[in-house]
């Protein structure tokens, strides 16, 4: 029981520090503002067609490849400094000891995922503000884009927001709010600890490094995709596209991972990782980022 | 408790080419105050660092009273290395009741009791952020003693200090020892050597000697 109470607690100090942390705000920032240009076009279009858009916008936010290349670089962003150790982190360890510090950083990433998870889908809501209404379907708005996605060009509006007809066709706005959600959350939570462990495993920015290899390999697939032998095989290496759902294999045609594999491969590579961290770090030396 | 605090039987600490503690046997006598002295770079944070098992030996090893140093476990040891650090947010006493709040050993009266040692108003609703660097100091020894351990190690816990309050640390320390504490600091002030320590080690080049 002490030792799940100093792993929370190691956690939530990382929490304290937000206030404090001038990355926490730029991150902030930047993720208003793209979501803000990102559903620009989907505001425009309401005001335009004067039919209110509903708030089910996030599970069709990251369907092309760029907009996944722009998440991974926030959540990249949110974790570049794990295991977040500053000077204020020997007056935890010589009490908690090693073990509970860094099984707390672990705790830590993947709540701050699920915090950050929320906080995109709030902001995705918001800034389509007043032209959102509530409804529990589609709407008119989103089921229009997945039908023909270049009616933005009939009022002379670039809409950046593409939506997917097989999200739109196969689940409810409910449904696909909630498996995006999850996504959104486990693959978050899969850079973060994939950073915290090549971090600690090099002593440097090691894991950065390998989280940008990840987001290289994402930024290709769609292209390499078809391009490789014996099919689509290299989408299955690419865990940075499973946060989106069109980036599933939701009908078994083969063209991307199935979701059960995609899930349970994250699932998979955090636990392992989140081992291979915590033996590491326990025989490691302590490095001491100078940080207020 | 042991008759040494501290027994360090050669250790020995390479980074790459350099080595940083070369083959160091030494035995601290629980119950005295200790001083190192020694260069910038001399080893004796990495040696504080060993102790605390924030770093490996390559080889060697070190008991703290009387039991092996395991880097995973805790310890009860109280301790200043490098420049302390806490979350900037909160006040001194909140900084300090999220710590005592691991061990839970202490009560929040022992916590105010620790602050006004060190010369800190418990009540100052200041955050840390925007402590001068002698109050941030002080605040750190607050840190180590307000558990009261039986093991003190202080890495110049006089720095940032201004005159008074490096009068006011001594004496704080001398009384921690005549309350049962063992106190390994470093410094570079010869005085605090001087008036405080009843045993000084020099360290240089990661080689340790007894100098008094």
């Amino acid at each position: 029981m002490n030792n799940l109470k100093a792993i929370l607690l190691c956690a939530l100090v990382n929490f304290r520090k937000w206030r404090v942390n001038p990355r926490i705000y730029t991150l902030a920032a930047a993720t208003a503002g793209f979501l803000s240009w990102h559903s620009a076009g989907l505001s425009q279009l309401s005001a335009a067609t004067g039919i209110a858009v509903t708030p089910w916008v996030f599970p069709n936010l990251l369907t092309t490849t760029a907009m996944i290349a722009v998440f991974a670089c926030f959540i990249m962003l949110f974790f570049c400094d794990a295991p977040f150790a500053d000077r204020h982190t020997p007056f935890l360890i010589i009490r908690t000891g090693r073990r509970n510090w860094v099984i707390g950083q672990l705790v830590y990433i993947v709540l701050a995922a699920f915090t950050y998870t929320v906080f995109f889908l709030i902001i995705s809501v918001a800034v389509l503000i007043p032209n959102v209404k509530w409804d529990t379907d589609w709407g008119k708005i989103l089921k229009t884009i997945s039908a023909n996605p270049g009616i933005g060009n009939n009022y002379g509006i670039n809409l950046t927001v593409f939506v997917h007809p097989l999200i739109v066709g196969m689940f409810s706005p409910i449904e696909a709010t909630i498996i995006s959600f999850g996504l959104f959350w486990l693959t978050s939570a899969f850079i973060g600890i994939l950073i915290l462990c090549g971090n600690i495993i090099t002593g440097r920015a090691g894991g950065l490094v390998m989280a940008g290899v990840f987001l290289c390999i994402s930024f290709f697939t769609e292209y390499l995709g078809p391009l490789t032998l014996n099919g689509y095989w290299i989408r299955c290496l690419s865990p940075i596209n499973w946060c989106a759902m069109c980036c599933l294999d939701w009908t078994g045609r083969g063209e991307w991972a199935p979701p059960s594999y995609a899930v349970f491969s994250l699932l998979v590579s955090i636990f392992l990782m989140s081992i291979v961290s915590i033996m590491v770090f326990c025989k490691k030396d302590i490095n001491v980022q100078k940080r207020r | 408790m042991a008759e040494y605090a501290v027994e360090v039987s050669d250790a020995l600490k390479r980074f790459k080419e350099t080595v940083a503690l070369d083959h160091v046997t030494v035995r601290f006598e629980a119950g005295k105050i200790h001083g190192i002295v020694g260069r910038n770079g001399s080893g004796k944070t990495v040696f504080f660092k060993c102790i605390c098992g924030f770093m490996q030996l390559t080889s060697g090893s070190i008991m703290v009273d009387g039991r092996p140093v395991k880097p995973g476990t805790a310890q009860e040891i109280g301790i200043i290395i490098e420049e302390p650090g806490f979350i900037g947010s909160l006040s001194g006493y909140k900084n300090l009741k999220l710590l005592a709040s691991i061990r839970r050993k202490i009560s929040n009266r022992e916590i105010r009791e620790a602050l006004e040692r060190v010369g800190l108003d418990p009540n100052l609703k200041k955050q840390v952020s925007k402590y001068s660097m002698g109050m941030r100091h002080r605040l750190g020894i607050a840190q180590a003693i307000m558990e009261k351990p039986k093991l003190l190690i202080l890495d110049e816990p006089m720095n940032g200090l201004d005159k008074q309050g490096v009068v006011e640390i001594r004496q704080l320390l001398k009384e921690l020892n005549r309350e049962g504490a063992t106190i390994i600091l470093s410094s570079h002030y010869a005085e605090d050597i001087d008036v405080l320590c009843d045993t000084v080690y020099e360290m240089e080049a990661g080689v340790l000697t007894r100098i008094a």
